[in-house]
């Protein structure tokens, strides 16, 4: 049997955001240009922890919120550091594709054991895998560096005339990924196999009753989540020049996680909404740093408290709001008489 | 014929054997009916069944082929479908949504038909079947209502909707009147023996013997994981190892 209904709509909302995308790129490709230096490289960052972010909603939508995935993107930054500094140095790109592979396959490795747990569980079971693999980034010092980590990582290689050592110039490869990866992504979750994960995280008893194979549909958004950390690493380490085993510990981490509380993950939005308000807390306080992370903690705490759902609800309550309004004020008799039939 | 074959299946949880080599032969196109007091077993035949739990000892045959160490997904898959004792619904879709999902199996282009004894009928669109099965289980009017807000009684009968997407040929049925009203009950009842009637083989657990002798052609009783007497309606209630066993000594006048 064929599903039509279903699938006509999925393509409509994923044509609007497409054209969304278009209008907007434009702005995205010019935005370095009417920037500072500092300002761009924060812009980089930004769109790299963007990428991050994309990649670990879609573990989310398996219903376990993974504490590995900014360990995982180790993966791919010290594949890359470390091919590109070795006596016969890769490609750039080549390592870039790696990364994502190998970050992948750590990712199907640990997925027999670390999703047989659930809810606190898998965090729990996932901030070990995560650590124990930051722990072999320091012990394997042979050729990881081990603490002092790996410097001097060469900027990508120019293709079709395009320079990658300004921070524009990276900042453009960070977006192409970040656009490719997110509206991939974005089709997928609309998608019948994006539903039928997101209906496994809701009921997987019921699911598997149905014949869905659960198991499977726990693995494959957690496995093409940790590609995508593996690609975000690669630029990530690449794009510091330098990275050591701090660099994906529970900081960064933390970050990802607060920003998908605070923004909420039931739309594909959310967290990005949640990463925008967090770096821009950061900037704001820029000169107050060491109490950046009180007030995202605070942050955290408040959604929790105030607005389940996060940002992205608070977002949609005001889009409604907005609209209700507009089409009250379109229908309202011209003698400003009141409708409905309150009484 | 013969179309679940269940021989001496065991299972135990430590020292605790919960079933005690069970052998149950169901044919096709029967109402069967488990019956047996709290914790004799019932749920964990089901489990066993149904591939959640994987037997210690014994086989289970299913149409012919062996489905023991199976896992659920793969035996439904076949065409041996079951619901759960406390409700299992997707609560925050539509009821659409749910009978929806429950096509899983049949949607998407690859997707071939399977040749089975259900007399369901055949659509081309998963849209017609949910169709069909939501007004089949009565359920049109509350298509659009997140599966949540709908009472006990029609929230169980929207279970047994999504497990009918599936097109089972054996249909497992663990408790389906439990916590239903009277009128409920005997709706639900009415629902079962037409599944029947659409070649649709059923086993239903039941704990209130009462509600079930009506619909089931053949009642098999379990005690502590062993089965101590089958039969029809009459044979069962009368035979007094039932009596002892199940509906205890002070309720041998009420029953």
């Amino acid at each position: 049997m064929i599903s039509r209904s279903a699938n006509a709509q999925a393509n409509r909302i994923f044509l609007r955001a497409c054209i969304g995308t278009a209008v907007v790129l434009p702005l995205l490709v010019a935005l370095p240009h009417a920037l500072t230096i500092y300002w761009q490289s924060v812009l980089v960052l930004f769109t790299i922890n963007a990428v991050l972010l994309i990649g670990y909603r879609l573990i989310t939508t398996m219903g376990g919120w993974s504490f590995a995935h900014i360990s995982t993107a180790g993966l791919g930054a010290y594949t890359t550091a470390i091919l590109t500094t070795i006596e016969t140095p890769w490609s750039f790109w080549a390592t870039f594709i790696l990364g994502a592979l190998i970050a992948g396959a750590f990712a199907l490795l640990i997925s027999y054991p670390v999703l047989r747990t659930r809810h606190y569980y898998f965090f729990l079971s996932t901030f070990a895998a995560g650590e124990a693999l930051r722990q072999c980034y320091v012990q394997f010092s042979g050729i990881t560096g081990g603490t002092y980590g790996i410097s001097f990582i060469p900027r990508p290689e120019p293709i079709l005339g395009l320079d990658f050592a300004t921070s524009t110039g990276f900042y453009y490869i960070a977006l192409a990924l970040a656009v490719l990866v997110g509206l991939a992504l974005y089709r997928f979750d609309l998608s019948r196999l994006g539903r039928t994960i997101k209906a496994v995280a809701a009921n997987e008893e019921l699911s598997e009753s149905i014949g869905i194979n659960t198991w499977a549909l726990r693995t494959l958004p957690f496995v093409m989540g940790s590609v995508v950390a593996g690609a975000g690493g690669v630029l990530y380490g690449n794009f510091n020049g330098a990275i050591n085993p701090l660099d994906f510990g529970t900081v960064l981490m933390f970050k990802l996680v607060a920003a998908a509380i605070v923004g909420g993950v039931t739309t594909f939005f959310g967290p990005l909404l949640g990463l925008l308000y967090l770096t821009a807390l950061e900037e704001i306080f820029r000169d107050w740093a060491q109490w950046v992370p009180l007030f995202w903690g605070v942050s955290v705490v408040a959604v929790i408290l105030l607005s389940e759902g996060g940002l992205e609800m608070v977002a949609i309550r005001l889009g409604r709001r907005a609209r209700r309004w507009w089409a009250g004020r379109a229908n309202r008799p011209p003698d400003g008489e009141r409708t409905g039939s309150g009484r | 014929m013969t179309i679940l074959a269940v021989n001496n299946v065991a299972k135990r949880f430590g020292k605790l054997a919960a079933v005690k080599g069970i052998t149950l032969e169901i044919p096709e196109g029967q109402i069967r009916a488990l019956i047996g007091p709290n914790g004799s077993g019932k749920t964990t035949m089901f489990h066993l069944i149904s591939g959640f739990l994987r037997p210690t000892s014994g086989d289970i045959r299913f149409q012919g082929h062996s489905i023991k160490g199976k896992r659920p997904h793969q035996i439904a898959k076949r065409g041996l479908v079951r619901t759960f004792q406390l409700t299992s619904i997707y609560r925050e879709m539509t009821v659409r949504e749910n009978v929806t999902m429950g096509h899983h199996i049949h949607a998407g282009r690859r997707a071939r038909p399977r040749p089975t004894l259900e007399k369901l009928p055949r659509f081309e669109a998963v849209e017609e079947s949910t169709g069909w099965i939501l007004d089949f289980m009565g359920l049109s009017d509350e298509a659009e209502t997140t599966a949540r807000l709908l009472p006990a009684g029609m929230q169980r009968v929207l279970s047994i909707a999504t497990a009918l997407a599936v097109r089972p040929t054996l249909l497992m049925l663990d408790e389906p009147l439990a916590g239903l009203n009277p009128t409920e009950k005997s709706d639900v009842a009415q629902k079962i023996a037409s599944l029947r009637d659409h070649g649709i083989t059923i086993l239903l657990v039941e704990h209130d013997v009462r509600s079930v002798l009506s619909v089931c052609e053949l009642i098999t009783v379990i005690d502590f994981g062993e089965k101590i007497a089958e039969g029809t309606a009459d044979e069962v209630t009368s035979n007094p190892a039932v009596i002892e066993a199940y509906l205890g000594k002070q309720s041998r006048h009420d029953a």
